[in-house]
């Protein structure tokens, strides 16, 4: 793939460069920069197919000493030339990086955000990003711009982005060009939740059954400014109504409440399935609104609530043996 | 792996109908009607049924629809190749195509297919307008190409054609090299099909009454002369087309025999009087006759003299081409073979005995042949002939009938008659075709020859002074060799009317239109028309570079396209420094005051905390760095700033100072 011609680098670099692999790498989330010699073009079967054509015009020009046929060819000619550098413009300077992306459970979409910006302030049309299966199609104005690439997680730890290859045919489609550039920047897949089964161990039993469905609820705590998010049931309307503006009910647990998930205590035997319980535990847990701690032999996390402890426990799932 | 199905957007179909109309429609003006309602039909009903998301036709209808266009083209036609036929079916499957549009890469190919249709028109037309046609067309359909691959979404038509225009404008400069350094070569590099040029109106290789008359209705250009001195006067302005010299009193051709004396090198006349320096521009005319001024010295390469004086090409003029000449319009063919004299004497079967004793009653009546001949021409000036346009048919004994009858003709009847009349008294007659006069334009200081100035006169052979030339024509309406045919008074069967300078101020004024064109088609042909390998080397040889071969035109062509692609890809390339906003400048100029002063602020510091740290600092001019923060956090985030607050910031930032 990368025996291909390169455009305008040749003229910049040395030739024993020419044949190498060029993949950009981006450490972090510094922007990247497609200089010239990381960018390659060629034509595309359209393009062979526009050279076809002028072939046939020229030959036709010649054979009928047509000066007008031969103005024409000569017109698109420099037509399909004058294209190949605006392909090549399209994509030369454009920086990237990778931005804040979106953690999954396995067999879902993990969600990797590319930030892109053209480095030289032109607006970029059309630009093609490709990760494996992933693909993402998109414009780049003059100011920052993000686009998403899904990949799907088939096995719990770090996904790396990997390489992306971000490419072009625009204008006309006459001409490829593309780079790759290696992200080390990856995602968690987190343990796919197990199917619905015992109740975390350490709620008691009998308070299980109502804690799960009205704990939370139970102890108001106080009022808040109402959050976008919060639960219409949870809006103190009569406040509402008196014209004091939208409350949220706060309803909190106590201490009483909060529970140990501990990877010791599952039904199951298995490393992934223990896991996959404490997962499904952990969702059940922070959906009840239960205060609940993480024990894994390796670590444990404190009990806590909230989409941030919930994510912070999960992500010791995801990456419980995995070497980081 | 079958590629993807697409799926255009309405404004998508739009656009390739558009794009295909675009190329066919100089084609579809010209094919037979019925098919062109087909392929209107055709087209029509696959942009709606696309426009809607509907699936195309069914395969069977498809396939029914081809082949019915394709034998109904070749019962029309008779034939699928050629250029007429081979065009036809292009432009028929082309909109069948779009029938079964299913992948991208069907419309890439419709759209390579609409530029190869109008390169194809040029074959039938080379116009100026045609190129003003096919110039906005290849700019519309590269503007829908732009939009074929725009995949994301719909932007104004104005953007794509805007992209098309700026792409087509900076290949202009590659066009005009290619053009002038691509190496030409001369002649086809195949036999071409018999259609493969337009059909063209010229001198015929044969004449018979009715043939130059025909011609002389067409007012199109036959040639122009562009003389390099000054230019000969009306009366020698004879430009020798075919000679005839065989006839079975009806039809004239030239003759097929033998020459003894054709070997020798040397000049077969003796030039007298001034010479005449012109370049003759011919306008194609399927024929192959090259009507340069009588009588031409120099001739070019690919051009042969026939023993009776006349030019023709090796091949078939079906390009217009452009030879320098240098002719003496007087001039003395001194030298005739016995068996040329004894063959221009030759009457056919048919001549009435009426004829015949016409001639001879001036040969007995009077001496010398010059004597002979002034009595016949005198015959035409003062018995009633008219010399018109629409001369009445004429049966079996044409020369008798036209003599004696009708005594209606035109320049042949008179040329053909008098030749015979010439013979049938003893004189060696031959029948010179070719024009007569021309029209000087005077804003390019050329002559134009029109097809109506197809003219026939008459050579006849005296002992003393050999071939001489006689215009019967003269005799009748002697204004015909010094003006113009007036077509516009002409085709109703009367008498011939000439043009004269003393026409109306509308009649000028229309006039001095015609040659403004006229001087605007002829610069067109000289310079992008006839451009050839000729021309190049011309040019060429202008420029400093003699004789310069196709491997160091190559050469050149290389090192041009890449210098101008040099060019366009710093141009392209180059780093526009960004554009930043006046507001952000001036903010970043406090805190590069404030820096200087040993305030360094972060980068991910806000207005607000910087402004906290600068009052901490205890700073001199607190107050106004607090203004400053103020008035940028009102310019940047209000959500509608009051702009007249620039110039406060402006002066503010500017009359900040930290000490």
């Amino acid at each position: 793939m990368f025996s291909a011609a390169r455009f305008s680098a040749s003229f910049f670099h040395p030739w024993k460069t020419l044949f190498q692999n060029r993949t950009g790498r981006a450490a972090g989330s510094a922007w990247i920069d497609l200089q010239p010699h990381r960018i390659f073009i060629l034509p595309t079967r359209a393009g062979l197919g526009f050279a076809g054509l002028l072939l046939v015009m020229l030959l036709g020009a010649i054979n009928y000493s047509n000066n007008l046929i031969f103005g024409l060819t000569f017109l698109l000619a420099g037509l399909g030339l004058v294209t190949m550098l605006h392909t090549y413009r399209n994509l030369a300077h454009l920086q990237l990086r990778a931005g804040q992306g979106r953690p999954g459970f396995v067999g879902e979409q993990l969600g990797f955000q590319l930030w892109l910006c053209p480095g030289d302030g032109r607006p970029r049309h059309a630009i093609k990003l490709n990760a494996g299966k992933a693909a993402a199609l998109t414009h780049v104005s003059v100011k920052s711009n993000d686009v998403w690439l899904h990949l799907e997680a088939e096995q719990r730890g770090p996904l790396p982005l990997g390489v992306v290859t971000v490419s072009s045919t625009y204008p006309l489609g006459l001409f490829r060009t593309w780079s790759r550039v290696a992200f080390e920047h990856s995602e968690l897949a987190y343990p796919a939740p197990a199917r619905p089964g015992p109740p975390p161990p350490t709620l008691a039993k009998g308070e299980h059954q109502a804690g799960i469905q009205h704990a939370g609820t139970e102890d108001f705590r106080g009022l808040r400014a109402y959050r976008p998010g919060d639960s219409l049931r949870h809006v103190h309307w009569k406040a509402l109504a008196r014209e004091q503006g939208l409350l949220t009910k706060e309803f909190g647990s106590n201490q009483a409440r909060s529970c140990w998930l501990d990877f010791a205590s599952t039904p199951e035997q298995d490393i992934e399935a223990r896991l996959q319980r404490l997962c499904r535990w952990i969702l059940e847990a922070e959906r009840a609104q239960h205060s609940y701690g993480l024990r894994l032999p390796t670590l444990s996390v404190s009990p806590a609530r909230g989409n941030a402890h919930r994510d912070r426990c999960l992500a010791a799932l995801a990456t419980f043996g995995v070497s980081a | 792996m079958t590629p993807a199905l697409w799926h255009p957007r309405p404004h998508q179909w739009w656009g390739l109908g558009l794009a295909l109309t675009l190329s066919a429609a100089p084609h579809l003006l010209r094919l037979p009607i019925w098919l062109s309602a087909i392929w209107v039909l055709a087209v029509g009903w696959r942009l709606s049924l696309g426009v809607q998301g509907r699936a195309m036709p069914a395969l069977v209808i498809r396939l029914l629809l081809t082949l019915a266009a394709g034998v109904a083209l070749y019962l029309y036609f008779g034939t699928v190749l050629g250029r007429d036929a081979g065009s036809a079916l292009l432009v028929i499957m082309v909109g069948l195509k779009l029938l079964e549009l299913k992948q991208r890469r069907d419309a890439t190919l419709l759209i390579l297919l609409s530029y190869l249709l109008l390169a194809i028109q040029f074959m039938f037309s080379q116009a100026i307008a045609q190129v003003v046609y096919t110039t906005a067309a290849v700019l519309g359909i590269t503007g829908i190409w732009v939009t074929l691959n725009n995949p994301l979404d719909e932007r104004s038509w104005r953007v794509d054609m805007l992209i098309a225009a700026r792409l087509l404008g900076q290949a202009v400069p590659l066009t005009v090299i290619l053009f002038v350094l691509f190496p030409r070569l001369p002649g086809p590099l195949w036999s071409l099909p018999s259609d493969a040029h337009a059909a063209r109106t010229g001198l015929s290789g044969e004449m018979e009454p009715g043939r130059i008359s025909q011609l002389a209705l067409s007012s199109a250009v036959a040639f122009r002369a562009d003389f390099a001195g000054h230019i000969p006067p009306p009366a020698q302005r004879y430009w020798r087309g075919p000679v005839f010299e065989m006839t079975d009193g009806r039809r004239w051709w030239g003759s097929t025999e033998p020459y003894a004396s054709n070997t020798t090198r040397a000049l077969p006349f003796q030039p007298a009087g001034e010479a005449y320096r012109y370049v003759l521009t011919l306008e194609p005319n399927g024929g192959a006759w090259l009507p340069a001024l009588e009588l031409a010295t120099s001739i070019p390469a690919d051009v042969e003299r026939l023993p009776t004086l006349e030019l023709k090409a090796k091949r078939p003029i079906d390009v217009l081409r452009r030879d320098a000449f240098i002719s003496y319009p007087i001039f003395q063919i001194t030298a005739a073979t016995d068996a040329e004299l004894r063959r221009n004497l030759r009457l056919p079967n048919t001549l009435s005995e009426r004829t015949r004793q016409l001639a001879q009653h001036w040969r007995n009546s009077v001496r010398s042949d010059r004597e002979v001949i002034d009595a016949a021409l005198h015959y035409f000036h003062t018995e009633p002939f008219v010399y018109t346009l629409e001369p009445p048919l004429l049966g079996a004994n044409p020369i008798d009938e036209f003599l004696f009858e009708t005594r209606r003709g035109f320049c042949e009847h008179y040329a053909s008659a008098f030749t015979l009349l010439m013979r049938s008294a003893g004189i060696p007659a031959r029948v010179v075709t070719g024009y007569q006069g021309g029209e000087l334009n005077p804003l390019g200081g050329y002559l134009i020859v029109r097809q109506s100035d197809a003219h026939a006169w008459v050579e006849l052979w005296l002992d003393e002074a050999g071939w001489v030339r006689f215009d019967p024509t003269a005799a009748v309406a002697p204004e015909r060799v010094e003006h113009r045919i007036d077509l516009d008074l002409a085709r109703n069967g009367d008498a011939v009317r000439f043009q004269f300078d003393e026409d109306g101020l509308l009649a000028r004024g229309l006039r001095s239109t015609r040659f403004a064109l006229d001087a605007l088609n002829n610069g067109w042909n000289q310079w992008v028309l006839s451009y050839g390998p000729q021309r190049q080397q011309d040019l060429l040889s202008r420029l400093g570079l003699r004789n310069t071969s196709w491997r160091e035109l190559a050469w050149g062509l290389l090192f041009g396209i890449g210098a101008a692609l040099g060019v366009l890809a710093l141009l392209l390339l180059r780093r526009v420094p960004p554009k930043r906003d006046p507001i952000c400048e001036l903010y970043a100029r406090f805190r590069k005051r404030l820096a200087q002063q040993g305030l360094m602020s972060q980068p991910n510091e806000g207005p607000q905390t910087l402004l906290m740290r600068v009052e901490q600092a205890q700073l001199p001019s607190t107050a106004t760095a607090r203004r400053i923060t103020e008035l940028y956090v009102e310019l940047r985030y209000a959500p509608h700033p009051d702009t007249t607050l620039v110039a406060e910031l402006r002066r503010a930032v500017n009359n900040f100072n930290t000490r």
